[in-house]
């Protein structure tokens, strides 16, 4: 059994004018540990898919079973939870928020599960340290460059050690340096932890960095 | 062009937000709503005073007035005899109730005693051209007859010679009416519940015999007035006015302008709160539309073209709103016009009968000149932002604002400034003498326009200092991320904080000024009327508003005759006790007579301000001398002090007084001024009383008291028995009639402030989408958001509140003690309890919850995927 299985996934959006298939029945098992590259044009899916997988949105039809629990069944909540301890994101443009400070932004999953940042302290320190950011601690966001940011939203996607992490378009905002620098730290840890990594990217050399590489092309995989 | 950019943008972005242009138009309304309603109102009275004066006066050069309860009619022929005066009409005004009154109305009746030959040549009474009088010879041998209006016995359902029962000074009489007046003239004035008799019988009636209560002259047109009216002020002296039409009604807006200034005052607040909502709007507007500005300015479009796309919008949302606060208001106004006009005929003494709100095509212009210059104003500051986009926002990449905003320094200049406004307030309405420097009254409204400013200026600056200071507390994760959450965009809770501040500043100092007012004058009317074992009989009528029919001092002994009347040594049980307005250096003050009620009564009507009650009221009645006690007012007004002697001019011609005491009166704001009934009767050669107290024995309660004697005195004289707190019941009345307008004004302000709020709250959501879209995906339930966001909302709503209440109490303090007091004349003491403050805080809280469930649940139902892909 893949860790990750999707069966004729559907998804339409529907408006007053018209309705449009943006996911036209995908199927696709990924293993677990495994890095893979979603690639494709605008208005592949490849977002929308990520999204769904996410839980971020319901699809409407067919099935996502991540280490074999069907997540379509999942009430509101029940998803919130379950992206909140088995998953992470890191997204584009890095989502951080700008009143916390980098260890707070790091411990944010945790502290909205209710522990005490004294409890996730430990944690997300070393995730920070090895992400060489220990000196970054009670910076708050805007302090400090586009790849740290990067490697903080790394850090609170790690922090709960989620069995999945979605990126989207990581490197997106970052200047060719820091990207390959985020790429190469994603790889490792990916690896280290035997984290599944699901990154939607346009950048085939960033591609190159995943196990596989998928093509989406009108809302199906090529 | 312009019209494509109107149709094309402008009208499919308020569409595109419904909500948003919603609240915008709701408070914008409502805004221009009160603010007009006053105005529709305050014109009503004016008019309403004016058409007083007009049908009044009608084609009379001249009219010549006195005190309130008339003067002596040897002044006609002294006047007849002056050259130039070709006519001297005199008449007589006076209050009367009907026994029962078939429409089940209770207000009182307005007699005029004219002279039926003469008084037509002033006055106007007959439109239609039928006969008043059918039958003049049975009308002038009967004393009992009376010409009512045609409406009045329409609506009762009367004719000619049918009879109505009127209390008079002689109790119950019955009165024929032979003759009827067209709703013209005074009849007109006084909304048609009005009747006529003859003069002579009017003077045996009322009680008003060897008296008038005006004369109205025509000139000879070859004598200049100005020089007639120089002659009779000299002849006559400062206890009488002599007024052409236009003095007349510059007296009467007079008595009116302080109430109008504070309560134009007030509207004008309460559309600021509105307009704040524009503003918000519009900067919000413009700033989520940089990349539409920007690819208009890439195509071509002009610095006229982006200046015509916001101002179409928010220009036309303003007219149309505008536009229905303009009906919205004159709906207020009808609403309230007739409570408005009770309360003030019995604090003032007017006689604002009819007020008919006229709305006119200079209220509409008003009405949308006000949304005009308001929401061009909103504009300026945003459009200029907006000019200086340039074309490549449009290729930019999206990014999102998740950065921390520094305190701009402008917000920080802003609350010093504001700090500068509020001791500058306090100073100016302290210092008595640089406010009299400025031209007196006239800059008192300025000081509360100058303090709410302070307060505005002052409040976000305090709000952002208190949130700073609550986050360095141990809190739980939430709140804090709460707090930091509001203090990471300054300028938005900034903007936000400012519309609770000034809708809840306006409630607080309403309020204030409410409860300081009422409770001021009802202690006051508590202390004075608090004598234990007393009752009052007056006829039926209000006695705070002197609307009763006064009664014959021969009455007394009748009274004496009752059961259980207290007979004790050094106290008499019956007294009498007179109050009419009387004319002093052209001024109106109210003057009260008392009874000696003996030193064993400890003068309980006495409030003294200096001194002990029982030495004043010894000087009262002091035998050997003439002495009056003089309010405050009254003696700031003249600059006396006690043991200073005072001058009146008395229809016995000018007597001395001396000072016997500085008293608290708050019967009328220009000054109240107390003499025994005994020097008064010497003087105004005037035996009637307004109402009676008796002392009755300990054994029994006042209300038992009542049961006792009440049905007696109803039935055999009419008379109406109370408990002496009665009266006070009566001021709190017209208190509360009074300040309803200021009541309502103050809880719509707070309305608007609410919608503002929401409005700000919702604006705040919707800039902050896609990171909460974030924090939703890291795992934060819809629960923890929505919560997170309440918290928010309540934090900033408590911090707005406490903030207000920090700078609004003080500013109330000073505006209650030195600007109400000098915009009323009465001195009036701030009173602000413990539970007024709890109450507010509980209304705070609710307004703050209120206003962020909206966003909150908005926020907690936000979609993912939507919310992360928002630019």
């Amino acid at each position: 059994m893949s860790f990750i299985e999707v069966r004729d996934l559907r998804k339409t959006y529907t408006s007053s004018a018209q309705d449009v298939e943006i996911l036209k029945g995908i199927n696709l098992d990924i293993a677990k540990g495994e890095f893979v590259s979603l690639m494709g044009p605008s208005g592949a899916g490849k977002s929308t898919f990520l999204q769904l997988l996410g839980a971020l949105d319901r699809p409407t039809g067919g099935e996502i079973r991540i280490d074999g629990k069907a997540i379509g069944g999942l009430s509101d909540h029940d998803l919130t939870i379950f992206r909140r301890r088995h998953l992470g994101f890191i997204f584009q443009f890095f989502n951080l928020m700008p009143t916390l400070s980098v260890l707070e932004n790091v411990a944010l999953p945790c502290l909205l599960d209710g522990r005490r940042i004294s409890e996730v302290r430990k944690p997300a320190e070393t995730i920070l340290t090895r992400l060489g950011l220990s000196h970054r601690l009670d910076h708050r966001p805007h302090q400090l460059s586009g790849g740290e940011m990067q490697r903080v939203a790394i850090a609170r996607a790690l922090v709960n050690r989620p069995a999945l992490i979605l990126a989207d378009e990581p490197t997106g905002n970052l200047d060719t340096k820091n990207g390959k620098e985020v790429l190469a730290i994603l790889k490792d840890l990916v690896s280290e932890f035997q984290t599944t990594l699901i990154m939607v990217t346009h950048d085939k050399s960033a591609a190159d960095y995943a196990d596989r590489r998928i093509h989406m092309q009108d809302g199906v995989v090529v | 062009m312009f019209f494509n950019l109107f149709r094309y943008f402008s009208l499919r972005y308020l569409l595109l937000n419904p909500f948003r242009t919603f609240l915008t138009f709701l408070g914008v309304s409502l805004g221009i709503s009160l603010f007009l309603s006053i105005l529709l109102l305050n014109d009503a009275t004016l008019r309403s005073l004016d058409a007083n004066v007009e049908s009044m006066t009608g084609k009379a050069d001249l009219t010549i007035t006195s005190d309130g309860m008339g003067f002596e009619d040897s002044v006609l022929e002294k006047v007849k005899g002056l050259p130039g005066i070709k006519a001297a009409i005199p008449l007589i005004i006076n209050y009367a109730y009907l026994e029962e009154d078939p429409t089940g109305s209770t207000g009182p009746m307005i007699f005029l005693g004219i002279d039926l030959l003469k008084d037509s040549s002033v006055r106007e009474y007959n439109k239609t051209g039928e006969d008043i009088i059918p039958d003049p010879l049975a009308f002038l041998n009967q004393a009992d007859s009376i010409i009512a209006t045609r409406s009045w016995v329409k609506e009762r359902g009367l004719e000619l010679e049918n009879t109505v029962e009127l209390l008079t000074k002689q109790g119950v009489k019955n009165f024929a009416i032979r003759g009827l007046v067209d709703d013209v003239g005074p009849a007109k004035a006084f909304n048609g519940r009005m009747a006529i008799m003859d003069i002579d019988a009017a003077r045996y009636n009322f009680g008003r015999d060897g008296l008038y209560d005006r004369i109205d002259l025509i000139l000879d047109k070859t004598v200049p007035v100005a020089s007639v009216q120089a002659q009779l002020k000299g002849l006559l002296g400062s206890r009488f006015r002599v007024e052409d039409k236009e003095e007349q009604s510059v007296s009467m807006q007079q008595m009116v302008k302080s109430i109008q200034d504070v309560s134009g005052m007030l509207g004008l607040i309460a559309f600021l709160v509105g307009f704040l909502i524009i503003v918000n709007t519009v900067n919000t507007a413009i700033s989520q539309r940089r990349k539409d500005i920007g690819s208009l300015r890439a195509f071509g479009a002009g610095n006229s073209h982006i200046v015509a796309l916001f101002a179409g919008e928010f220009v036309f949302l303003s007219l149309v709103s505008s536009l229905f606060g303009c009906w919205l208001g004159v709906l207020f106004a009808n609403g309230s016009a007739e409570q408005m006009a009770a309360g003030m005929n019995a604090t003032l003494l007017t006689n604002v009968s009819s007020m008919e709100i006229i709305f006119t095509v200079e209220h509409l212009l008003k009405g949308l000149a006000l949304g005009f210059v308001s929401s061009s104003a909103a504009l300026v500051y945003p459009l200029y932002k907006a000019l200086q986009i340039h074309p490549i926002e449009a290729i930019k990449p999206a990014t999102v604002d998740f950065g921390l905003h520094q305190r701009p320094r402008n917000l920080v200049l802003f609350g010093y400034l504001g700090f500068v406004l509020l001791i500058l307030t306090g100073a100016g309405a302290v210092s008595s003498d640089a406010v009299e420097a400025l031209q007196g009254k006239e800059v008192q409204p300025l000081f509360l326009l100058t303090g709410l400013a302070g307060i505005v200026m002052a409040g976000p600056y305090l709000v952002l200092l208190f949130l700073s200071n609550l986050q360095r507390l141990p809190l739980p994760f939430l709140l804090n991320f709460s707090l930091a959450n509001l203090l990471k965009n300054p300028a938005r809770t900034a903007s936000t904080s400012i519309h609770l501040s000034l809708g809840f500043s306006l409630v607080i100092i309403v309020s204030a000024i409410n409860v300081s007012f009422k409770s001021t004058i009802i202690t006051w009317a508590n202390a004075i009327t608090s004598t234990p074992n007393a009752v009052n009989v007056t006829s039926w009528g209000s006695v705070s508003g002197l609307q009763v029919q006064p009664l014959h001092e021969s009455l007394k002994e009748k009274l004496l005759q009752l059961p259980k009347v207290l007979v004790a040594e050094r106290r008499n049980a019956v007294n009498g006790i007179r109050i009419v307005p009387v004319t002093i250096s052209g001024e109106r003050f109210m003057l009260k007579a008392f009874d000696n009620p003996g030193p064993a009564s400890r003068y309980q009507f006495i409030d003294p301000i200096e001194g002990d009650r029982m030495d004043l009221g010894r000087n009262l009645f002091d035998p050997t001398q003439d002495q009056v006690l003089m309010s405050e007012t009254m003696l700031s007004k003249f600059k006396k002090r006690p043991g200073d002697f005072f001058d009146i001019e008395t229809p016995a011609g000018p007597k001395r007084f001396r000072i016997g005491g500085n008293i608290r009166e708050f019967a009328s704001p220009n000054g109240v001024i107390y003499m025994t009934r005994d020097t008064y009767k010497k003087y105004w050669k005037d035996p009637l009383v307004t109402l009676f107290t008796i002392a009755h024995s300990p054994e029994i309660t006042g209300k038992a008291y009542i049961d006792l004697v009440g049905p007696g005195l109803n039935q055999k004289e009419h008379l109406m028995v109370n408990l002496p707190s009665k009266i006070g019941e009566e001021v709190q009345k017209n208190l509360n009639n009074n300040m309803a307008m200021s009541d309502s004004t103050k809880w719509i302000a707070l309305f608007i402030g609410t919608l503002g709020l929401l409005n700000s709250f919702l604006i705040g959501i919707l800039q902050r989408f896609r990171e909460l879209g974030c924090i939703r995906s890291i795992g934060m339930t819809r629960g923890q958001l929505l919560v997170m966001i309440l918290t928010e909302s309540v934090t900033l709503g408590m911090t707005g509140i406490v903030v207000a209440f920090l700078l609004t109490l003080p500013v109330g303090y000073v505006w209650v003690n030195w600007t109400l007091s000098r915009l009323l004349g009465w001195k009036v003491e701030f009173y602000f309890t413990g539970q007024d403050l709890l109450i507010l805080s509980v209304i705070g809280v609710v307004v703050s919850l209120s206003a962020g469930i909206l966003p909150a649940l908005r926020a907690s139902r936000l979609k993912l995927r939507e919310a992360l892909a928002y630019e």
